[in-house]
Parts: C-alpha cells; sequence; structure tokens
C-alpha cells in the first residue's frame, strides 16, 4: 500500500509564547491519501497533542482550510500524492487570528458573514413569517446564483486575498460573493441596502482583481466575478441604467377551500444546549426579520 | 468610506492610455539620434511649449495623473491604515501634497504660455 | 504594525496562486514608482522656468547612465502599468464579465480558461508596447554602457 514517505513539516502556533515552532513528522503515504489523513495519522500514531480542525473529510463542512507549501488549500480534498513533493508546509489559514497549531480563528470572517446580511430580504415580512403562498423562481434565475451558492465557508479564499492582509475592515471576497448571491436571487427584495452595503471601499471597491480567491476556491465559486458584476451593477445604478430586476411576484393564491401546505409547518424544536437559546437571541440566528 | 472614488481610477487611468503614449512617444524611438533624446533639447521643448496645443495638452496630462495617482496612493494607503482618524488623516495630508505638487507642474506650463 | 494573525504588507505579494495575483503586486509596485517619479519629474521640469542655463545644467547632471537606466526602467514600468491597466479597467468593472453559471468538476480548470485569454491579451500589449518604446532604447543603452 505504501507508496513513500513524505516529512509534513507543521508550522504550529503556541497561544503562550505567541510564537510559531516548526515540527517535523514523517508520514508514510498511499495512494488517495489526503494532507487530512495524513494529519489525522500523525496525531493518531506520532503526536497526540497536534491541533488542526477537520469534521466531514468530504469538501462539505469548510473545517479542515490550512495553508499547504503557501497555498491556501481544502486538505480533505487534497491528495498527497498529487502534490509531488517530499515535505509539505502546513501553516493555519493566513490573514485570521491562529488560536493553536494549525486552527485559524475565523471570528472577523463570520462577523463579515453577518454582516451582509445572508437571507432574503421582503418587503412584505408578515407573509415571509406566516407564508401563504411560494415563491416562484425558474431554472435560469437559479443559474445566475448557484454559483455563488456553492460556497461552504471554508475561508481559503479570505486567505488568499491581498486585501485583507492589511485591511481587517475590509469584508473579503466570501461575504461579497455571498452579498452578491443574494442580490441576484430573484426572491429577493433587499437590493438597494445590499448595493450600500457593497459600495465601499472596504466592499467591492476594495478589490484589485488578483482573484486568488477564485484560484484557491475547492467549491467553483468565483469571487472574483461576483464582485466585478456587482461593481457593474452599481456603476449602472450611479449612470441611471437599468439593475437588477423587481422580485417575482408570489405564486397565485390558493382557493380558500384548499389549505396552504405552508401553514403546516410545527414550531421550531427546543434549544437543548445551554446558552443556545441567548445566542441565537442575540445574534438572530433564526433570522426572524421582524427583530432586524 | 464611500468608494466610488475607485471610478475616478478608471477614468482617469483609460485618459492616462493615450496621454502617455503621445508623452513617451516624444522621447522615445522618433526622436532618438545618434546618441539621445534630441525632442528633449532646449529649443525643441520651447518649440512645443509655445503652441497652445500642447500646452492644453499637458494641462490636461498633468491633471489627469495628478487625480490618478492621488486616488491610487490614497486608497493603498487606505487598506494598510484603517482606523477612521487615520484615514481622514491620510486625506487631508495626500491632498496638501498633491496640490503643492500640482502648482508646481503647472510652473513651466503657465510660464510658456506667455511665449 | 501586522495586526494580530494577519500578513501584513508582505500579504500583498504572498501567497502567489496564480499569475493574476503577481500581476496585482507589480501593478501596485509600478504605481508606486511611478508616482515618485512623478514628482521628481515635476521638480525637474519646473526647472525651466528658472532659465536655459538652469535647465541645461539639470540635464547634464542627469545625463549619466545611472539616470539613463533609471529611465528605462520608468519606461518598462508605466508600459507594464499601461497594459495591465487597460485590462483591470475591462475587467474590474465587469465590463466583459461572463454570466454566471453552474460550476462543474472539476472547478479550478473552469476559473482558468475564462480568465486566462485576459492575461495573454494583456502580455501581446506589453510586448507589442516594450518593443516599440524600449526595446531601441535598451539596445541604445547597451552600446553606450559598452564604450
Ligand atoms: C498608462 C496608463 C495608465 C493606466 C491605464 C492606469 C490604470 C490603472 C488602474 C486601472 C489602476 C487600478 C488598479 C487596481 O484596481 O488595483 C491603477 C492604479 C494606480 N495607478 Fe495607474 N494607470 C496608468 C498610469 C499611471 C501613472 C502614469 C501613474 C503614476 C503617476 C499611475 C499610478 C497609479 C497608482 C499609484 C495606482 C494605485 C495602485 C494600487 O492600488 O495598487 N498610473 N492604474
Amino acid at each position: 500500500m505504501e507508496e513513500k514517505k513524505v516529512i509534513f513539516r507543521l508550522r504550529r502556533y503556541d497561544p503562550e509564547t505567541g510564537g510559531y515552532r516548526e515540527d517535523r513528522y514523517e508520514v508514510p503515504v498511499y495512494r488517495g491519501m489526503t494532507v487530512l489523513d495524513g494529519l489525522i495519522w500523525i496525531k493518531e500514531n506520532l503526536d497526540r497533542t497536534v491541533s488542526y480542525r477537520a469534521s466531514c473529510r468530504m469538501g462539505l463542512c469548510g473545517s479542515c482550510g490550512m495553508t499547504v507549501n503557501g497555498r491556501p488549500t481544502l486538505t480533505c480534498e487534497t491528495q498527497i500524492l498529487s502534490l509531488e513533493r517530499d515535505e509539505l508546509t502546513i501553516e493555519p489559514l493566513y490573514n485570521m487570528e491562529p488560536v493553536r497549531d494549525l486552527v485559524a480563528d475565523f471570528h472577523q470572517f463570520f462577523k463579515n458573514q453577518r454582516a451582509i446580511k445572508p437571507y432574503l430580504i421582503r418587503r412584505d415580512i408578515e407573509e415571509q413569517v406566516e407564508p401563504t403562498r411560494e415563491y416562484l423562481q425558474d431554472p435560469e434565475e437559479w443559474n445566475l446564483y448557484i454559483q455563488f451558492a456553492m460556497c461552504i465557508t471554508c475561508g481559503l479564499c479570505y486567505s488568499a486575498c491581498p486585501t485583507t492582509a492589511t485591511n481587517e475592515k475590509y469584508l473579503g471576497p466570501q461575504a461579497l460573493a455571498n452579498l452578491f448571491r443574494f442580490y441576484i436571487d430573484s426572491r429577493d427584495e433587499g437590493w438597494e441596502e445590499r448595493l450600500a452595503i457593497a459600495d465601499s471601499l472596504d466592499g467591492v471597491w476594495g478589490c484589485h482583481l488578483a482573484t486568488g480567491c477564485s484560484e484557491v476556491c475547492p467549491k467553483g465559486v468565483d469571487p472574483a466575478l461576483a464582485i466585478q458584476l456587482l461593481r457593474r451593477e452599481i456603476l449602472r445604478k450611479n449612470l441611471g441604467r437599468k439593475t437588477r430586476r423587481e422580485a417575482r411576484p408570489l405564486a397565485p393564491l390558493l382557493p380558500p377551500e384548499e389549505e396552504s401546505p405552508y401553514r403546516a409547518f410545527g414550531e421550531a424544536p427546543e434549544f437543548t444546549v445551554e446558552g443556545a437559546e441567548e445566542a441565537a437571541e442575540k445574534f438572530n440566528i433564526l433570522h426572524d426579520p421582524r427583530k432586524r | 468610506m464611500n468608494g466610488r472614488i475607485r471610478l475616478g481610477i478608471y477614468f482617469s487611468g483609460a485618459l492616462l492610455v493615450v496621454l502617455v503614449l503621445i508623452h513617451l512617444s516624444l522621447f522615445s524611438y522618433w526622436f532618438v539620434e545618434e546618441g539621445y533624446y534630441t525632442g528633449m533639447s532646449w529649443e525643441a521643448v520651447s518649440e512645443r511649449m509655445n503652441s497652445i496645443l500642447w500646452d492644453a495638452f499637458y494641462l490636461v496630462f498633468l491633471t489627469t495623473v495628478m487625480a490618478h495617482s492621488y486616488i491610487g496612493i490614497r486608497n493603498i494607503l487606505f487598506e494598510y491604515i484603517t482606523s477612521e482618524g487615520g484615514r481622514r488623516l491620510i486625506t487631508y495630508a495626500l491632498a496638501l501634497i498633491w496640490i503643492s505638487a500640482y502648482i508646481y507642474g503647472l510652473i513651466p506650463i503657465i510660464a510658456s504660455a506667455g511665449g | 504594525m501586522s495586526k494580530k494573525g494577519r500578513k501584513g504588507i508582505l500579504g500583498w505579494i504572498i501567497p502567489i496562486t496564480n499569475i493574476e495575483r503577481l500581476l496585482y503586486s507589480l501593478h501596485r509596485i509600478t504605481g508606486i514608482g511611478l508616482t515618485l517619479y512623478l514628482f521628481i519629474h515635476i521638480y525637474e521640469t519646473s526647472m525651466r522656468a528658472l532659465g536655459r542655463e538652469t535647465w541645461i545644467s539639470t540635464s547634464e547632471f542627469l545625463d549619466n547612465p545611472v539616470f539613463h537606466i533609471g529611465l528605462l526602467l520608468v519606461v518598462l514600468a508605466a508600459i507594464f502599468h499601461g497594459a495591465n491597466g487597460i485590462r483591470l479597467i475591462l475587467q474590474e468593472l465587469g465590463l466583459i464579465a461572463p454570466k454566471p453559471t453552474q460550476p462543474v468538476y472539476p472547478y479550478r480548470k473552469y476559473h482558468r480558461e475564462r480568465r486566462v485569454y485576459m492575461v495573454t491579451i494583456t502580455m501581446l500589449i506589453l510586448g507589442i508596447g516594450v518593443a516599440i518604446f524600449a526595446l531601441r532604447d535598451f539596445l541604445i543603452l547597451l552600446e553606450v554602457l559598452g564604450k
């Protein structure tokens, strides 16, 4: 099974000293083994103190982003042999505060994600909370945003971006791509406030098209494209040209004798974790539009 | 911070493509003979500067390039210094430097305008 | 003044993940370089107002290989900045942006193909620009330095 030995050089952050130290591990590599598999092997066989973050191991959860050989990489989707190196240098993601060893803090990243209002904004809030009808959307409209909805918030783009390297106020590629995802969604009606959020030096105008974000994205999201399209919309708006069209009207009302199935949805289940309710309240995680 | 000022860099940049081409061709290639830049002798420059058309060219060129570089440098500094106060300071400090340089740059244009 | 965990100014240059990332660094460096030159250039030309003698003595002072090499670098920087600038104007304002579509595996390949042609065109413009404006200067410079 084993094909060759690869040296893993881990640049580990130590929160006590605030510095980095480098540890070397020799890992036997077999065909198909991913960088994350290598880290798991190290933790199981060589050094149980190594910290990294990972969860699903199949490119869905977006937890295991790390910098491998100077490139932000989703480690569970990167096979060691495909890198064709005898040594791998693994660091925490750039441009985020390191927590310990290879773990980076996503605090600012998710703060930016919240700042762009990642939910459908509707004018008729009562209808949104107590829906009586469906939102309509055809495949063409779906095609416009599905690319940007593929994001798994792994933070690789944020780490590859040159603007985030110095400007902590910059929303970053992920948040801006997500902003565009909602802006262009035919069900959304918040385009005015979305463009206002984007139209800032710390928004779309902070981008210089280095396209590192699109390059490292493991899901084919093209944040650089989203930013360009947002700029075009802002430009159009300022020139008094047509921007995004109106949201599509809702599906026609059902005849009164047919009970709407949407009423049938029950209440959300009770919170089981202590403090979760306060946190949900504080960050409005359930996105109750009446509480915004 | 409104970022639409960045639009200025694109418009001025587009204009600069033409202006820089003209500017470069003055002392490059066509005006090189034997040694160096014959197009840059006192007489050759005087001749150019006496024409109102060239004066207009230089006025537009100077204005465009100053605006372009002001927005550019300000933007770079804004990415480095992110506090509100720091950014305000940058805006005014750079404006001061750029306006002084602009006036300095106007001197040869105005001086030659009279003939 | 590096903020915690952030790469700082070094992060404007690394990680170099793709060619546009490199062009970004070069655009910034040439932009700053050209601005510095602009200020020197304004000072130098303002000498004209002081009359022929001052102007000629300034010209003579500047007439040595170091300044000629410097000037050639400035010309090269301007050509690069201009060629890349045209690309940026077209791309950054979304003037030639394609319509978003559903990504198809392998994703990375899909991005590259979309943008690489713009970089190729930029390089072409750059090549033509250098051939017209800098190549002959460069050869003359070599000749002068050889003497
Ligand atoms: C030849 C025509 C030129 C064009 C087409 C052009 C175009 C551009 C563009 C599109 C940008 C924005 C880049 C970005 O988004 O990152 C830019 C930035 C900049 N330009 Fe120019 N430019 C030209 C000439 C000049 C000149 C002559 C100077 C210097 C006096 C200059 C100084 C700058 C500076 C300092 C920046 C900011 C760089 C940055 O943000 O990284 N440019 N230019």
